[in-house]
């Protein structure tokens, strides 16, 4: 294994200097945080956690930017291995990093969403008991998340993968003593446990077929080993799907994330909003390949990402908790993000994803500090807000860009990525997925701005207390809204398609193989005026959005209340989320205990009794037996004889 | 020719035996001229024999002395360190355990280390004769040790049937060695080896030599208490005071292992095909009964006893197992099972005042005395097997050895009936740490010497379980 020698090829190499070979300090930083925090956070550190953790994401984030330049400037990946990791016989699997331009827009994703989150949870935590316990787990999820974009294998993402998941079980738990956050963080945890059971096996089947985890490997064997369409490749992209599904928060494991939102709220936004829910996004870009080999799975991801969006975003329609509703939001836009690969274009996924953290994590960081103003550390009853925009301007202005952005409106970084994917299902062939996806951005608009006009506009309707109180949060978390709104706006730019296309320059080497298997009809006729026309007609539904929620909570609202009186069963099961959780608690849950129940009373009635009865015999046998211990001598010299008989019939017959 | 020859002495082939017989000369005559009430000056000479035959044992030069009559090879030297260590920390129980009962006397120590050096001589005999020799000097030691209570009935009672029963079964040794003399016109190992490989006569057809071997086999199977030749343990272990028991079930059971693997596994390699099949049974039949009769017993060193029977069982498994493993692996269980028992026995030695405690009676010890009580769940688990202490590789090795050799249903067995022996070992650690006593039991007062044995039996348990390359090592060059 030419990687065998570890560290010391990794560092001492020949090669000429590259500013990627520094990415191991990435991790590195907010690692230091975690152990500095969580050794001496309590007693010595204290207050200073937050600083620190957030000066160790500016280092990670100031690396990410010198490799992501190595990176655009070479346009080579860089793989490296540091030491074996897993070594049994012939299994040698070394731990490394992998980093190409895909990892290099997660790693701006996270480093730089992480840094302004950390800024602002330093403001936003302020004064909360624990806050050394935050500032522990939010630099080891910013490990983890490294780890996860940055592995060059399989197991090594799986790590990640799984420590992601840790942290946001110990986030969303952070408020332990009440009762609804431990639930939701079990909660998220067992449902990413069932989509993680599917993410293992699908990469033990490709160990087992492909012989190799490493995603140097699998990209240059999968094509030879599994044929386009074979069974093999399409159990594997599936199950991998399912792990998916449960880190994405996709139908139909997407139950855990409303409730995640009893983290606080910069946990909210940068573990359930920007970067950990769209793990299941990066791995499946990740492993193209093995999906474009696979056109059925691909044909479910898109399926259940195009249902997803529209799911959740009706969900949403309904709900009365501001964070609870952005929560649907995310579950829809990732729904966007995979009818993005389910079509084949990937780099339209990840586009989104990278807008979408920018918009999404402002829209959350804007209810936090509402919140904040709320004095509040769950959510905010939106019917019981409004008119907040004379109380906080720049949350307003803030929220306002980042609702826009995700409404779709140009020149707003949202609509370039979503109307991308839009087009990309169309060109495609996909009429039905971009219906789908047309119509989703129709209640994206609709909701976000519902949820908008009763929060800032209007007259506030909550207590003359709570009116007394309200106020601008103060300047350590109003600047990394504004930093966030500001990439909402410019943020799209980088990809303009036909003038300024390079975001899917950038990407292209890591999809050109892919796109060449399973690409969309790329030479759609009159491209360019289909695109003009259907960008035409998706902004035109966003604003039909955005007037339909204006006149429903602003100029008319009893609007709402004669359109839930006329349809009430629509109204109802929006507002019940469809009753999937009752239907999840009815079978699963239900069935699980049913279960349980069963073998306890195996448990109980068979074995325990078994081995009860099997202890009294041999305690019986253990008793007789003592009684041939007479205590005489001539006994014992009975037996003696009895031996030499024995010994002597043994050997001489 | 030869019959003139001044014989090779070759007093540096017994340099441990000799230094040995010369500490218990020196206690004899420090007992006479200055008189040592307490002990203390015994036990000083005492573990300075040991100490010194240790490090002579590390002379082995792999040649036989006194016209081949001894043999100083790497398996005796290794056997040498099990004995010398057995009784080293024998002794070093003996002395606090003694004087609670007032009888510190040094003729104590001198039977100890007489019986030590008829171990060793059992270990390096090459003839039949300096063999029988050794035990002899081992037996008669231990007869009168297992009586040294002169007013204790139990203990009496333990040396007449010691050596009553012990009688009867060398009868038998010395007959078959008798027979075997007679079939084969010689009693020197070499030469019997060297007889049978020359063709003539060859083994089937000569009964008399069959018929020798097995009344040997009878002989050593009471010396390392196989079922059904063990039914003096309980009662003479019981008995004895409990160093001696703790000498009883290390160093004598290994001697009595040693004489088997010199007799049946070196000299008589081709004899398997007779005793194989019987000796399976024997093993079998130890097993069980050792394990399943240890379950109900009342009385603590009772139950050891029988939970030594069950450890010969484990031994005899190997023994049989006929391999270069399996050899190794019984090698390797010597030493753990020397370690733990001698530990346990050392416990049971210092935690009261009186003899033959039961298992009941050791409730609370962990709140009275937590050191006794930690070094005895030490010991209990090596016992049981747990990993990390040295009976967890012990019974690695031992069925490791066994399966090899294809005794899959025999290594079977001994799992089934180690897993039976977990509940008695870990029933003594509940009533240490999770019953109340009933009643105040005083225990000895740990200074000195007693306190030092546990240590080091608990040391060598520790490093036993994980590093067992240390005396892998010295194993591998035996062979």
């Amino acid at each position: 294994m030419e990687n065998g020698q570890g560290i010391i090829t990794a560092f001492s190499t020949a090669e000429p200097f590259r500013w990627v070979g520094l990415v191991w300090l990435v991790p590195l930083f907010p690692a230091a945080a975690t152990l500095l925090n969580g050794l001496l956070g309590r007693k010595v550190i204290r207050y200073r956690t937050g600083q620190l953790a957030t000066v160790a994401m500016l280092g990670a984030l100031i690396v990410s930017l010198l490799c992501i330049w190595d990176i655009a400037r070479t346009g080579q990946p860089y793989n490296v291995d540091y030491f074996i990791w897993i070594g049994v016989g012939d299994f040698q699997l070394p731990f490394g990093f992998y980093v190409d331009q895909l990892t290099a827009v997660m790693l701006f994703v996270v480093s730089f969403v992480g840094t302004v989150i950390f800024l602002y949870a330093i403001g936003y935590m302020h004064g909360h008991p624990g806050y050394w316990r935050f500032f522990t787990y939010m630099p080891l999820f910013a490990v983890m998340m490294f780890l996860l974009v940055l592995g060059n294998s399989l197991p090594v993402l799986f790590v990640g993968w799984e420590g992601v998941g840790l942290c946001s079980y110990l986030l969303i738990g952070y408020f332990f003593d009440r009762d609804y956050a431990a639930q939701a963080g079990r909660k998220a945890f067992i449902v990413n446990r069932i989509g993680d059971f599917g993410f293992l096996l699908g990469m033990l089947l490709l160990y087992w077929t492909l012989g190799s985890v490493r995603f140097t490997d699998i990209v240059e064997h999968a094509p030879d080993i599994y044929p386009a369409g074979s069974v093999m490749i399409t159990v594997i992209t599936l199950l991998l799907f399912l792990g998916a599904t449960g880190k994405s928060a996709q139908i139909p494991l997407f139950v855990w994330l409303p409730d995640a939102m009893a983290g606080p709220t910069p946990v909210s936004a940068l573990i359930h909003a920007a970067t950990m829910v769209t793990a299941g996004v990066y791995m499946i870009a990740r492993l193209n390949l093995l999906y474009s080999l696979a056109p059925i799975s691909l044909l479910v991801v898109g399926t259940v990402g195009a249902l997803t969006a529209l799911m959740a975003a009706t969900i949403a329609f309904t709900q009365r908790e501001a964070k609870r509703i952005l929560a649907y939001s995310t579950i829809s836009q990732l729904g966007y993000m995979f009818l993005a690969l389910g079509v084949g274009a990937f780099d339209a996924g990840i586009f989104h994803l990278m807008t979408h953290a920018f918009f999404k994590a402002c829209l959350f960081l804007s209810a936090g500090s509402v919140l904040h103003a709320f004095h509040e550390d769950r959510d905010v009853d939106i019917f019981q807000a409004g008119g907040l925009r004379r109380y906080m301007p720049m949350t307003r202005l803030a929220f306002l860009v980042s609702a826009v952005a995700i409404a779709g409106i140009p020149p707003f970084a949202g609509f370039f990525s979503k109307d991308e994917i839009l087009f990309e299902a169309f060109a495609g062939g996909y009429i039905l997925f971009w219906g789908i996806g047309l119509t989703a951005a129709f209640c994206t608009a609709f909701y976000m701005f519902r949820l908008y006009s009763l929060l800032f506009s209007g007259e506030f309707r909550g207590t003359e207390h709570q009116r007394r109180h309200l106020h601008e949060c103060p300047f350590i978390m109003w600047f990394p809204l504004v930093i966030l709104a500001l990439l909402s706006l410019v943020g799209g730019w980088v990809n303009i398609p036909g003038l300024f296309p390079k975001f899917h320059a950038f990407l292209r080497p890591v999809f050109a193989e892919a796109h060449e298997l399973a690409g969309p009809h790329r030479e759609l006729a009159g491209a360019r005026i289909w695109e003009i026309s259907l960008a035409l007609l998706s902004v035109l539904v966003a604003l039909t959005g955005i007037f339909a929620a204006r006149l429903c909570y602003v100029q008319l609202p009893k609007l709402p209340h004669w359109f839930a009186e006329t349809f009430p069963s629509l109204f109802i099961a929006s507002l019940h989320k469809y009753w999937i959780d009752e239907a999840y608690q009815a079978t699963v849950v239900k069935g699980f205990y049913s279960a349980c129940r069963l073998a306890q009373w195996c448990d109980n009635r068979i074995i325990v009794a078994g081995l009860n009865a099997f202890a009294a015999l041999i305690r019986h046998l253990s008793e007789i037996g003592t009684q041939l211990q007479t205590g005489y001598v001539r006994h014992y010299a009975l037996a003696i004889v009895i031996g030499v008989v024995f010994l002597l019939i043994g050997m001489l017959l | 020719m030869n019959n003139f020859a001044v014989p090779i002495l070759g007093i540096q082939g017994i340099m441990p035996e000799l230094l040995l017989s010369l500490a218990a000369v020196l206690i004899l005559l420090l007992e006479m001229t200055a008189g040592d009430r307490e002990g203390h000056g015994a036990l000083s000479l005492s573990v300075a024999g040991l100490i010194l035959a240790f490090i002579a044992t590390f002379g082995a030069d792999g040649k036989q002395v006194f016209s081949s009559l001894l043999v100083n090879d790497n398996l005796s030297a290794l056997l040498d360190r099990v004995f010398l260590m057995a009784a080293f920390l024998v002794t070093l129980v003996s002395r606090p355990y003694l004087a609670n009962y007032g009888l510190a006397k040094g003729e104590f120590f001198v039977l100890l280390l007489l019986a030590t050096v008829g171990m060793m001589v059992m270990g390096a005999a090459m003839d039949f004769i300096t063999m029988f020799l050794g035990l002899e000097m081992l037996s008669l030691s231990l007869y009168v040790l297992a009586g040294f209570f002169k007013k204790d009935v139990l203990s009496g009672e333990a040396a007449f049937k010691y050596f009553i029963l012990g009688a009867f079964a060398t009868g038998f040794l010395v007959f078959g060695m008798a027979f075997v003399f007679g079939a084969l016109g010689t009693t020197n190992f070499a030469a019997m080896a060297h007889t049978l490989s020359a063709g003539s006569p060859p083994f089937p057809s000569v009964p008399t030599l069959l018929f020798g071997l097995a009344l040997i086999l009878a002989g050593l199977g009471f010396k390392i208490s196989l079922v059904p030749f063990h039914t003096w343990v309980p009662d003479v272990y019981t008995g004895a005071p409990t160093p001696v028991t703790a000498l009883i079930a290390t160093g004598s059971k290994a001697a009595g292992f040693a004489a088997l693997v010199r007799i049946f596994m070196i000299t008589f390699p081709g004899s398997f095909q007779f005793w194989g099949a019987a000796f399976w049974w024997l093993a079998l039949l130890t097993m069980i009964v050792g394990n399943l009769f240890a379950l109900v017993q009342v009385e603590i060193k009772r139950m050891f006893a029988y939970s030594s029977v069950a450890n010969g069982g484990y031994l005899a498994m190997a023994f049989l197992s006929h391999s270069d493993v399996g050899i190794k692996a019984l090698l390797f269980y010597l030493f753990a099972y020397t370690f733990m028992t001698v530990g346990v026995f050392g416990v049971v030695s210092l935690a009261g005042r009186r003899e033959r405690l039961l298992i009941s009676e050791y409730a609370g010890l962990s709140r009275e005395n937590p050191f006794l009580a930690a070094v005895m769940s030490l010991f209990l688990l090596s016992l049981a097997g747990m990993p990390g202490t040295a009976g967890f590789f012990g019974k690695f090795y031992l069925f490791a050895g066994a399966v090899r050799s294809g005794y899959l249903g025999l290594a079977l067995v001994g799992i089934l009936t180690t897993i039976l022996s977990f509940y008695y070992y870990l029933r003594v650690i509940v009533y240490m740490y999770m019953r109340e006593s009933e009643m105040p039991r005083e225990a000895l007062e740990l200074a000195g010497s007693g306190r030092t044995a546990l240590v080091l039996a608990a040391a060598g348990v520790l490093i036993l379980g994980c590093f067992p390359n240390l005396i892998w090592i010295s194993i591998e060059q035996v062979f």
